[in-house]
């Protein structure tokens, strides 16, 4: 049985508890409505899905996307309307799902100032994700940005890695800055 | 600061600069310190100096530079010769430096932009870099990025950034590829 996510104007919400919690099981999906660090393991409330979530569960075939009007979402509906909502959604969604086909757990890195924060077992698990930062290709690399992950990963706790996508090969580059001198 | 080696050995010798703004050095003294702190290129008429090493000398007290008549060539007169032709000279000169007072053996002529090949002494081995100058609020293409990469692996060098700031401030970062 596929979980439901309904599209509630531009966010996307599994809104049966059960459901939900049942999703955010698989591999920390989502964010339940209201608690931004589950304790405890097994709980049922609403549970959102980024746009980078419900891609790679749609994909994965473990969920299906109804709008409000009950009417199902597709993978390329799904892409667009995310497209327009976040900025370099493309590039970013490949490292993602890059990352999740590796196996980690890719959650928002937006509280550390980057796109991604990865773990290897799940958030309040590991002590300490690396994170990763998308940048876009066609922007270029911005010195400061070398200056600003080297400052990162110079702190023994957390690795801040620098991703890219070729845009010519669809490759995922991964490179970490490091403060030397 | 100058290394303490580096003070007790200062020497001054004359040079004198070509039309190409190298510079030769042809004082036998001169020629072996040179060839030890691995300066220049041996030629068949001494040690051949580019440009910013010329530069560098000179800035340091270390040369007299003649022209071809023989009259002195002063820093300033270089320095506004050869950013004529090369508008990162100064930034080049900045970096270099910074480079030559850590105490790496520095080789300018590698390539296009700022890139030095620098070489470190540790014990009797050599740790090898590529140094790249980055100047801020200039951004940097990913393939030139990757050609970098590619470049210094390819040569047996660890990559270096050296992140230059709007005023020349100099900071130096590692980047390894995470697979």
């Amino acid at each position: 049985m596929k979980a439901i996510a309904t599209l509630i104007g531009r966010r996307i919400v599994i809104l049966d508890p059960e459901e939900g919690g049942k999703i955010y099981s698989e591999g920390f999906y989502g964010k339940f409505y209201a608690m931004p660090k589950p304790k405890v393991p097994e709980i049922s409330r609403e549970l959102e899905l980024s746009y980078f979530d419900a891609l790679y569960l749609l994909e994965k075939g473990k969920i299906k996307i109804v709008t409000e009007e009950n009417k199902e979402v597709s993978i390329k509906e799904l892409e667009d309307l995310a497209v327009k909502e976040y900025e370099n959604f493309k590039e970013a969604y490949l490292v993602y799902r890059d990352l999740r086909n590796k196996g980690f757990i890719v959650k928002s890195g937006m509280k550390f100032g980057t796109t991604f924060a990865v773990y290897k077992f799940g958030p309040g698990i590991d002590h300490a994700p690396f994170l990763v930062h998308v940048t876009r290709y066609s922007k270029k690399l911005d010195p400061i940005e070398i200056v600003r992950a080297g400052r990162l990963s110079h702190s023994v706790r957390k690795k801040l890695v620098t991703a890219y996508v070729n845009p010519k090969t669809g490759e995922t580059h991964y490179f970490i800055f490091k403060w030397r001198f | 600061m100058e290394s303490k080696s580096d003070k007790a050995e200062k020497i001054v010798f004359e040079g004198t600069l070509k039309d190409d703004m190298n510079c030769v050095v042809t004082d036998p003294a001169a020629v072996a310190y040179l060839s030890e702190k691995r300066y220049g290129m041996m030629s068949e008429h001494g040690i051949l100096l580019e440009p910013l090493e010329a530069l560098y000398l000179l800035r340091r007290g270390n040369l007299i530079l003649k022209d071809a008549k023989g009259s002195t060539v002063e820093f300033k007169q270089l320095l506004i010769e050869i950013a004529r032709k090369d508008p990162d000279i100064w930034v080049k000169l900045e970096l270099y430096t910074d480079l030559r007072k850590r105490g790496f053996y520095v080789r300018t002529g590698f390539s296009k932009g700022i890139v030095f090949l620098v070489d470190q002494k540790k014990g009797e081995k050599y740790k090898k870099y590529l140094v790249y100058g980055f100047t801020e609020g200039k951004r940097v293409g990913f393939s030139e990025f990757e050609e970098v990469f590619r470049r210094a692996i390819e040569s047996g060098r660890e990559p270096l950034i050296a992140v230059i700031d709007k005023e020349s401030n100099i900071t130096y970062y590692s980047v390894s590829k995470m697979e």
